[in-house]
């Protein structure tokens, strides 16, 4: 499938709030079931997959720490089947969507197809796992059953994190430690690396997940900067998401029930629970809704983009400098 | 063993951690008001265990509700006090220390203890299992024991293999012996460790001892009562003991929680006391079972929020079986704080109970004050 | 003691930090005494810590409740820190200024006290106090927050002037009064409640409207006041000075009588609190100064065994020695265990007893805490595989002989020095073992369990549980 060739892009608004403290206590991952929204979630409050509806309602957990510790990354497959990366066991484990565990694979070491730390997690086209092996400083793909298929980023990498995969087969990877986004072809050519340290547009601090759309636009989950920007796949910075949360509503109901919450919540700065709390996982569909776990607020914010499609005849060549003349 | 002839009276804390909702515990499931409130997080009428035509137990307590109707549970309910604290630690802390208007580092069970034994003769006289010990059993100068595992107390517990441990703990006595001249603080810790030397030796007999047909279900609390049972069996003299079982603080998914808190606590309790009969040894037990709070009266549609008024109970052969004090009213301008249940019996005049009626000791002083007490025991 | 310079710089590093491990205490003393110490007052001229492990490896510390897992950061960073001194001064004043968690059940206040104290400890008395005095979660404990200039609230006036200055007798009843009018108003930014979304961070605020700006008399002077005049005359005051000085004596030096004593209770070393009493007094009040001036004294190189450790310096020294809770963390390491296990100890960090803080000295001993003390060390040496246990293996050669083993050990796990009791019983143990042979990897495989064993009875002492 090809690319657009550009995009009028009109916007990219808030669109909903999912979950709330002690049901989507500490979110780390999200995917998708036909019906279903699956959490990855880890720490203190709760390891294990909740699964809620787009109703926000709560219908219960998975897994458990007695199938991992601690767990990074969430795939949900054709079939509804749940894998987690897990980086205190260095396994990857599958169950289904009862919670059924399935399958468990992964070897602690620095060898082919061994792992240290398994973290981020992507599917390729042909339904592979792209999976980023942070402590060996490496990204490996892998088939469903954890036959290892090929090594990527030897060399370039410190301490990968997140990694995504586009339309084209393209791999995109956290440089977490360098804070920095590494395309690789499928081939594992270093095509494009995007970002350095800092604050700025287009810097990152400690960036932990990465996504790419069908459009090719590539989302940067830039967590300790507690926001997440977005670039075309030219690695052109276009904008940033910093927050706009609403209340869920679970959380509505919640805060109608609680009578000094709501006094509370009149007395104080709305403005600051809007935003994103070192959001961890950024995943988006093909609706282009972009998923955030706002691990810090216990909740996901989704926005979903607003932008036409242009062919190459609607759109002006491109200009080589800045014009002031307008009309 | 003891050849004394009447058996000293033991009393058992078990303290339920995060806020019970005492609502959904002893369910008023004949009254409309409860549905009203609780629109999401009702038990239905059907699913409720009645106890009378008003109310009912939570559907997991069936355990609890044979001992209940063996006459063996007081329910005291609306347990409380005035303008409760919603905090969980603050809460705890008064209940405590019984001193809801100043902070203290003083338990109530602290001075229950100093007075059973005044001399502080016997470690064992107030023993806690679980990790750290409880606010309520503290009091400088106190001696008590606390036991994470029953089966390998004591120092070196993590050397395993027995020949190596007890050489360690020798060459520890050594090390500890008695040393002349160098200094009050080194002399303090000699004594200490020779103190904490005896008391596992004494306590170690516990285990070896016990034998019992009594299965107990597979939970923390279950092995905790367990636990009493085992030391309270050996008799080493122990009076005061105490345990918790944690996760009653339900804000959100308390559907799927409660049940199986209760389930635990239910079975825990039923085993305990056919334990303690099978040993003979349940005339002079009582246990009480308490929480730092009840919840609120509305639900927020997952789960409730910290409250005030909640329930208590009493449980054990002494005891005389059935309803005390009166249940909080659902009325909304009877509402604490304008959404709690409004408590209708002091929590210190419950302990005033325990203190005066079971262990004879002066409540006052303890307490702190003069509290509506009630009769909840059997007259001989 | 002092002759054993090693010794006396690991001395210093116990008290100043959380002890060292031997790698880390040999490169340390590659400088000469007085310039460790100008390191040590200096936090600075060291890197912070990367913490960008430990943040993507437990994700507690990314949301703000569960303060367990944030006092175990704060271990976690005691035991990882080049600059010890920064994280020792913390909890210096958190032993001042108790503030505990049960009453506000408010984490990201709490944690942003702790920084605070991190940032200004080694500052001087007075920005110490003004920052204090604008700390929400100080605000909230001590009720200023009721403080209205119509229906004022003594509580933080008089603790201010009690527990956190001068120390009762040296004030009225009347000063109190007027210095909590002068910090009528000052508040804090209402939080957004826990639920549904979890904790957000406050601030100070200074509500102007609800300020009694009416004229007070504090201490024999007359004026305005607002708080900023009133920390101004408490830092002018001798009382002050005294107060301040032998806190910084009994945290540092030697264990004093429990503070609520003081009033009646003469120091243990009226020389040397009189002699940092000149300095704070010269110097307005600069901890820094005070603390060079304290760690270069003869009183404090001679201070040995006059300290029992705090269950913090316990846990934190002790695993500093096993190589553990590293800037990466182990597969499953949980900061909220470090918490936990200073705890159970007696000493449960951000959530003290109450706003007196912890009885300390021998208080801290009783026979379950010592138990737990005991069985806490010797449970951290029961792994012969921590780094920590395999660097002291690997610097004790090819061969040990029965004779040496005991003091080998006391040598590198401090360098430490036991009484002739202890002394006999680890010699009677080393007797048992024999010679060992570390020479071949099968050897050194089989005897590493009895050299283990020996740390694990050497850190069982009565001596290892003084600073």
């Amino acid at each position: 499938m090809a690319l657009a060739h550009e995009l009028l892009r009109s916007g990219f608004p808030y669109y909903m709030t999912l979950g709330q403290r002690r049901v989507t206590s500490n979110p780390v991952d999200i995917g998708f079931g036909k019906e279903n929204v699956y959490v990855l979630t880890k720490g203190g409050l709760g390891t294990e997959v909740r699964v809620i509806n787009w109703e926000d309602e709560n219908l219960g957990v998975l897994g458990g720490t007695d199938l991992f510790q601690w767990p990074a990354a969430l795939l949900v497959d054709s079939e509804e089947n749940l894998i987690v990366s897990d980086e205190a066991k260095h396994t990857v484990v599958t169950m289904d969507k009862d919670g059924n565990h399935l399958e468990t694979w992964g070897v602690k070491g620095d060898g082919e197809g061994e792992l240290d730390r398994p973290s981020g997690m992507s599917f390729d086209s042909e339904g592979n796992i792209v999976l980023s092996d942070t402590m060996n400083n490496r990204v490996q793909r892998f088939t469903r059953s954890g036959e290892h298929l090929q090594t990527i980023g030897v060399g370039d990498l410190d301490s990968p994190w997140g990694v995504a995969v586009d339309q084209l087969d393209n791999v995109y990877v956290v440089d977490w430690k360098n804070d920095r986004i590494v395309k690789y072809s499928r081939d594992g050519d270093l095509v494009m690396t995007l970002g350095s340290s800092g604050s700025g547009k287009g810097e990152f601090n400690r960036p932990s997940s990465v996504a790419v759309d069908n459009h090719g636009d590539i989302y940067v989950c830039d967590r300790q900067n507690n926001r997440v920007q977005l670039f075309n796949k030219e690695g052109k910075y276009i904008q940033s998401f910093h927050g706009n949360a609403s209340l869920s509503k679970s959380g509505q109901t919640y805060i109608l029930a609680n009578a000094v919450t709501l006094r509370l919540r009149a007395m104080s700065d709305v403005e600051k629970t809007q935003l994103l709390d070192v959001p961890m996982t950024i995943r988006v569909d093909d609706d282009f809704r972009l998923f955030i776990t706002d691990f810090g607020n216990h909740r996901i914010q989704i926005y979903k983009k607003d932008a036409i499609e242009l062919s190459q005849d609607q759109i002006a060549p491109e200009m080589r400098n800045p014009i002031l003349f307008t009309t | 063993m003891a050849t004394t002839t009447k058996k000293d009276p033991v009393f058992v804390v078990v303290q339920l951690s995060g806020g019970n909702d005492f609502m959904n515990t002893v369910i008023p499931y004949t009254n409309p008001l409860y549905y009203d409130n609780r629109t999401f997080l009702n038990i239905p009428e059907e699913d409720v265990l009645p106890l009378d035509s008003t109310l009912g137990w939570h559907p997991e307590m069936g355990p609890f509700k044979e001992l209940y109707d063996r006459g063996m549970v007081a329910i005291v309910q609306g347990i409380g006090y005035p303008d409760s604290n919603r905090s969980h630690f603050r809460g705890m802390d008064i209940w405590h220390t019984c001193t809801p208007d100043e902070v203290s580092t003083i338990g109530w069970l602290g001075n229950t203890i100093e007075q059973l034994d005044p001399t502080g003769e016997n470690p064992l006289t107030g023993i806690n299992f679980g990790v750290g010990l409880p606010k309520a059993m503290t009091k400088a100068g106190v001696p008590v024991t606390s036991v994470s595992n029953l089966d390998n107390y004591g120092l070196m517990s993590g050397i395993t293999a027995e020949d190596q441990k007890d050489e360690a703990l020798q060459i520890f006595k050594n090390m500890y012996g008695q040393a002349v001249g160098t200094g009050p603080v080194m002399d303090y810790l000699s004594r200490t460790g020779n103190d904490v030397l005896t008391g596992a030796d004494i306590i170690k007999v516990a285990p070896e001892r016990y034998e019992s047909t009594v299965e107990y279900a597979d939970s923390p609390i279950g092995k905790s009562l367990r636990d009493v049972a085992r030391v309270h069996t050996a008799d080493l003299g122990t009076r005061i003991f105490y345990t918790q079982q944690g996760g009653y603080d339900t804000h959100a998914n308390q559907l799927p929680t409660q049940p199986g808190l209760f389930k635990d606590l239910a079975r825990a309790v039923n085993d305990f006391f056919a334990d303690l009969e099978e040993h003979d040894a349940d005339d002079n037990v009582i246990m009480l079972i308490f929480s730092e709070f009840g919840r609120r009266i509305a639900d927020n549609g997952s789960g409730t929020d910290h409250g005030s008024g909640g329930g208590a109970f009493l449980v054990g052969k002494p005891v005389d079986g059935g309803l005390y004090c009166e249940y909080p009213s659902l009325e909304r301008d009877r509402w604490a704080k304008g959404e709690d249940l409004e408590h209708t019996i002091d929590y210190r005049g419950i302990y005033g109970t325990v203190l005066e009626q079971w262990l004879g000791l002066e409540a006052a002083p303890i307490v702190q004050g003069t509290f509506e007490q009630i009769n909840p025991f059997k007259t001989n | 003691m002092g002759s054993n310079d090693l010794a006396l710089k690991a001395h210093l590093l116990r008290r100043a930090g959380f002890g060292a491990s031997r790698g880390e205490l040999e490169e340390i003393a590659k400088n000469g005494y007085e310039e460790i110490v100008e390191d040590l007052i200096h936090p600075e001229r060291f890197e912070d810590l990367d913490e960008d492990y430990i943040r993507r490896y437990n994700p507690e510390l990314s949301y703000h409740d569960g303060f367990q897992n944030h006092a175990g950061r704060w271990i976690w960073r005691m035991i990882n820190t080049k600059r010890p001194l920064e994280e020792k001064m913390a909890l210096f004043w958190h032993h001042v200024f108790a503030t505990a968690y049960y009453k506000s059940e408010h984490v990201p206040t709490l944690i942003a006290q702790i920084e605070t104290f991190r940032n200004n400890g080694l500052s001087n008395i007075k920005k110490v106090l003004n920052d204090l005095a604008k700390d929400p979660a100080m605000n909230y404990w001590l009720d200023n927050c009721e403080n209205h200039s119509d229906q004022p609230n003594e509580n933080w006036g008089r603790e201010l002037l009690e527990l956190f200055s001068m120390g009762v007798g040296n004030y009225s009843e009347d000063d109190i009064k007027n210095a909590s009018r002068a910090f009528t108003g000052w508040t804090f930014e209402q939080p957004h409640p826990l639920y549904p979304f979890g904790h957000f961070a406050s601030s100070f605020i200074f509500d102007e409207d609800d300020h009694d700006g009416s004229e007070k008399t504090f201490l024999g002077k007359t004026g305005n006041f607002n708080g900023e005049d009133i920390v101004e005359i408490i830092c002018e005051q001798p009382a002050t000075a005294k107060f301040i000085c032998r806190h910084l004596y009994t945290f540092f030096v030697e264990d004093e009588p429990q503070v609520h004593t003081w009033s009646i209770e003469e120091p243990r070393n009226p020389e040397a609190i009189d002699e940092m009493i000149k300095v704070f007094m010269e110097t307005d009040g600069d901890i820094r100064s005070i603390l060079r001036f304290v760690f270069n004294s003869d009183f404090f190189k001679d201070a040995w065994y006059k300290k029992v450790k705090n269950p913090t310096e316990l846990v934190a020294g002790t695993i500093k020695l096993t190589g553990m809770y590293d800037v990466i963390p182990k597969e499953g390491e949980a900061l909220g265990t470090l918490y936990g296990s200073a705890s159970v100890m007696g000493q449960a960090l951000m959530n003290p007893p109450t706003v007196e803080g912890w009885h300390t000295g021998s208080e801290w001993i009783d026979g379950g805490t010592l138990n737990e003390r005991v069985n806490f060390a010797v449970n951290q040496f029961d792994d012969v595989s921590t780094p920590g246990f395999k660097d002291i293996l690997s610097r004790l050669g090819d061969q040990v002989k029965s004779d040496d083993l005991v003091g080998r050990c006391l040598d590198l796990i401090g360098p430490i020095e036991v009484g002739n009791e202890t002394h006999a019983a680890l010699s009677s143990y080393a007797d048992a073992v024999g010679d060992l042979d570390l020479s071949t990897d099968q050897a050194r495989t089989e005897n590493a369990v009895k050299i283990a064993r020996m740390i694990q009875l050497i850190v069982s002492t009565r001596e290892y549980q003084f600073a």
